[in-house]
């Protein structure tokens, strides 16, 4: 089973991290219209369809990525003072009764959804360059084909957690400023108890 | 049940299932699906179970937020925040600005807020601040004898900071939430963020004249043989480029040259450049070491070198030019007549950059330019290998190109309109090649990968956190949830300040369990629609609840500041003496409050000079 979480956690961040780099299109394709239309008076039409792409893209993609390392916002007043088999029993029984029907609600919406577009060869009415979005749309069904997947690890997570009172360990991973700091000082402290 | 009473109980059973500790997009999302179910149940029009307009209206709601052009800047900003705080630019600001305010009473104290003030507003990240200052300038104000209350409550309040003063993603969340334009936001509060920053300032100046014995006096000694020089000197190096990076995404913004989008790239695209300059100043000063600065160099410089270095002083010249004709014409007008084009024809560029480099062979490095344009170290004498090879590199790319293009016109499967771009192929190619090697080369690859990640991963929190807000008040306002709230605080009869009171207080409720991102994404759309039959603008409601935000990280049972803080002090630190040492900036948060209600100028001016009403 933990085969099977490390599996999917690669998998998720693997895409994650891919469309991460998209964030460099971003500010590198903007950073260029700024410089053509303030510098050389010669604005691109091409730009701004391509700077919400790229947004959109990388966040919707990232969406399961961010699940497996624990990057969404949860309202830990109480949650964080609980056992964790206490913890695991509550996210098991969310995870299958608001997480799995929402996500494949998004799926199914998002296929029919990105197929419509997908008929016509839809193009963005943002600009007059024509830029097709079709393919932008179908993000929608992918990300969320990519939660289920990572939701599948999560409900793993849990059953573990259930059966052996411990959360099992993330992927080595660039971890926020503050928890690597954190985690540093708790370290040397422990090493300073033990001298 | 009506629809309405549906709609109470829908919220009332998501703020009980925010308790549960579930991400709180996916609770929002299925609340969303659920109830909305419900509520476009049509049995007549049904075929199958899946013909419900929730679905169309959930895969609606998720394209509006990935097509929305205000949370673009989103990532952008975040970019900008990372890349800044990888580069470890925090702990040679604090003491550059401890030893420029060291006549201050409290000086430390002062230098560490400003500090936290500076580097949160560029960076973001709140908790990435005040666990960097704890370790750094904490232990520091410790052994100078400052009271400990005193220190924490320094830098858990600076700490905050950043999600006030402009650039701030808190405000674009706001704007994205509330279709206030973001610009004018950033606008409002750029002065409350300042007047916020200065009581702060003021406070532990005063309470450092008041009782010295909590913030002691530097002792004399140690700073008095530092010149003037020599701190000027420091704050180039540390407080300007920060203040500078600030300073022009925000005049960005204000003068109307970029939207937020634009601005927020060229904060990143900044931040980039400001990290790999610094990278660059720590590989001559020996810092850190690299493969290429510890190299062998020969006498004379290589031919590859002299072509990198040619290249590399005609991008420059040609930046100072068009950049310089750019501001020239912003200032004196009539610019948009200006033929856009370099001054010379194509490819001329190119012969500049080939003669400049022969010149640099020929004389060996005696040309009559300043001597730090020519590179003697090692480092230098790479790098300008390596814009040589990118642009050897780039030309046989445009070169290839050009030939392409020539035979495609001939043959013809090329249009003729490539004709202008084919003149410029090998120019692009050379000038391009140069740049983008020499900076794919002196990148610090593992840290912008670092920051590449986790920007990403904030952007998915923040944004998904909209898609399952979105759908949710949709369902929310269909069932008529809204006009339900809306009735009864109509009915309540409230005058205008017994509403401003009560929803600034439930806010600041809110704060103690949530985080910002919640309250705001959540919360305040329900408040939103009642704004305007109280005569409340909401620009200046969101200025008001940004300033409210503040305490959402001080107060307990969820103060994240205070939380870090103790996370990363001394173990003695007690998280009592923390919160003790908060609570006068909670009160000054309030004053801020007080102040701004009274005036409400401080926020509106300047939104109002700029882009008018």
């Amino acid at each position: 089973m933990e085969k099977l979480i490390f599996t999917i956690d690669n998998l998720t961040a693997w895409v994650g991290k891919a469309f991460a780099w998209c964030i460099m299109i971003l500010t590198l394709g903007v950073g260029y219209e700024v410089f053509v239309r303030y510098v050389m008076r010669d604005p691109t039409s091409w730009a701004f369809d391509i700077s919400y792409m790229m947004y959109g893209a990388l966040f919707m993609m990232a969406g399961a990525y961010a699940l497996a390392r624990e990057s969404h916002v949860r309202g830990d007043v109480f949650y964080r003072l609980w056992k964790p088999k206490t913890q695991a029993k509550v996210e098991l029984t969310l995870y299958i009764t608001f997480f799995f029907p929402g996500v494949i609600a998004m799926i199914l919406a998002g296929a029919s959804y990105a197929m419509k577009s997908w008929r016509y060869m839809e193009v963005s009415v943002m600009s007059p360059a024509n830029i097709p979005i079709f393919q932008f749309k179908t993000i929608i069904p992918l990300a969320g084909a990519l939660l289920l997947v990572q939701g599948i690890a999560q409900v793993c997570r849990c059953i573990i957690c259930l059966r052996s009172g411990k959360w099992p360990a993330h992927l080595e991973d660039v971890e926020e400023m503050e928890k690597v700091l954190l985690h540093q000082h708790e370290e040397a402290t422990k090493a300073g108890e033990a001298r | 049940m009506t629809n309405p009473e549906i709609a109470v109980l829908m919220l009332a059973i998501f703020v009980l299932s925010i308790l549960l500790g579930f991400p709180i997009w996916i609770t929002l999302m299925a609340m969303g699906v659920f109830f909305g179910y419900y509520a476009y149940y049509d049995a007549e029009r049904m075929q199958t179970v899946f013909d419900n307009q929730i679905f169309d209206l959930l895969v609606n709601q998720t394209y509006s937020v990935m097509a929305n052009d205000v949370l673009v800047a989103v990532p952008l900003f975040l970019f900008m925040g990372y890349v800044v705080e990888r580069a470890n630019l925090v702990d040679r600001l604090f003491v550059t600005l401890q030893i420029a305010a060291r006549r201050i009473p409290g000086s430390m104290a002062v230098a560490a807020l400003a500090t936290c003030a500076l580097f949160a507003t560029a960076t973001g990240i709140i908790g990435a601040v005040v666990t960097l200052m704890g370790m750094m300038a904490f232990p520091a104000m410790l052994k100078a004898k400052y009271d400990t209350s005193f220190s924490a409550g320094v830098i858990c309040a600076g700490g905050c900071l950043g999600i006030l003063i402009p650039p701030s993603i808190m405000l674009i969340v706001y704007a994205a939430a509330s279709n206030v334009s973001v610009v004018r936001l950033y606008a409002g509060a750029i002065l409350p963020g300042f007047m916020l920053a200065g009581l702060y300032m003021v406070y532990v100046i005063i309470r450092a004249m008041i009782n010295p014995k909590i913030a002691p006096k530097v002792n004399e000694e140690e700073v008095a043989h530092i010149t003037t020089w020599e701190i000027t000197k420091m704050m180039i190096t540390s407080f300007f480029p920060l203040a500078f990076l600030i300073l022009s995404v925000l005049g960005a913004i204000l003068f109307g040259l970029a939207t937020p989008s634009e601005a927020a790239s060229m904060g990143a695209i900044g931040g980039l450049v400001l990290a790999t300059v610094y990278r660059i100043g720590n590989v001559f000063a020996g810092r850190t070491v690299v493969d290429w600065s510890t190299r062998q160099i020969g006498d004379r410089m290589s031919l590859i070198g002299c072509l990198g270095w040619g290249a590399l002083m005609t991008i420059l010249g040609y930046f100072i030019f068009l950049v310089g004709r750019a501001i020239l014409f912003g200032i004196i007008g009539g610019g948009e007549s200006v033929d856009p084009n370099l001054p010379v024809g194509p490819g001329l560029s190119i012969v500049i950059a080939l003669v400049l480099a022969a010149a640099y062979h020929v004389t060996g490095g005696n040309l009559p330019l300043p001597k730090q344009l020519m590179p003697t170290r090692a480092a230098g004498v790479s790098m300008v290998e390596f814009a040589g090879a990118g642009a050897i590199g780039g030309i046989i790319i445009g070169t290839v190109m050009q030939i392409y293009i020539y035979i495609g016109l001939q043959v013809g499967f090329v249009d003729s309109y490539l004709t202008e771009s084919n003149l410029w192929a090998m120019e692009i190619g050379y000038f391009v090649g140069a740049g983008a090697w020499l900076g794919f080369k002196v990148t610090d690859w593992d840290r912008l990968k670092e920051s590449v990640y986790l920007s990403v991963r904030t952007s998915a929190m923040v944004c998904w956190l909209f898609v399952g807000s979105w759908t949710f008040s949709s369902v929310f306002s269909y069932l008529g949830g809204h006009d339900l709230i809306q009735e009864w605080v109509l009915g309540a009869n409230l005058t205008p300040i017994t509403f401003l009171l009560l929803a600034q207080f439930i806010i600041f409720l809110l704060g103690w369990p949530l985080e910002w991102s919640e309250i705001i994404i959540i919360f305040i759309p329900i408040f939103l629609p009642m704004l305007a039959y109280f005569g409340v603008d909401p620009l200046f409601f969101g200025i008001l609840v940004a300033l409210n935000l503040q305490t959402s990280f001080l107060t307990p049972p969820m103060a994240m500041a205070a939380y870090y803080l103790k996370g990363v002090a001394p173990p003695h630190v007690q998280l009592i003496e923390i919160f003790k040492g908060v609570m006068p900036f909670l009160m000054i948060v309030f004053l801020a409050m007080f102040i701004l209600y009274q005036f409400p100028g401080i926020a509106m001016w300047l939104p109002d000079k700029v882009y008018g009403n």
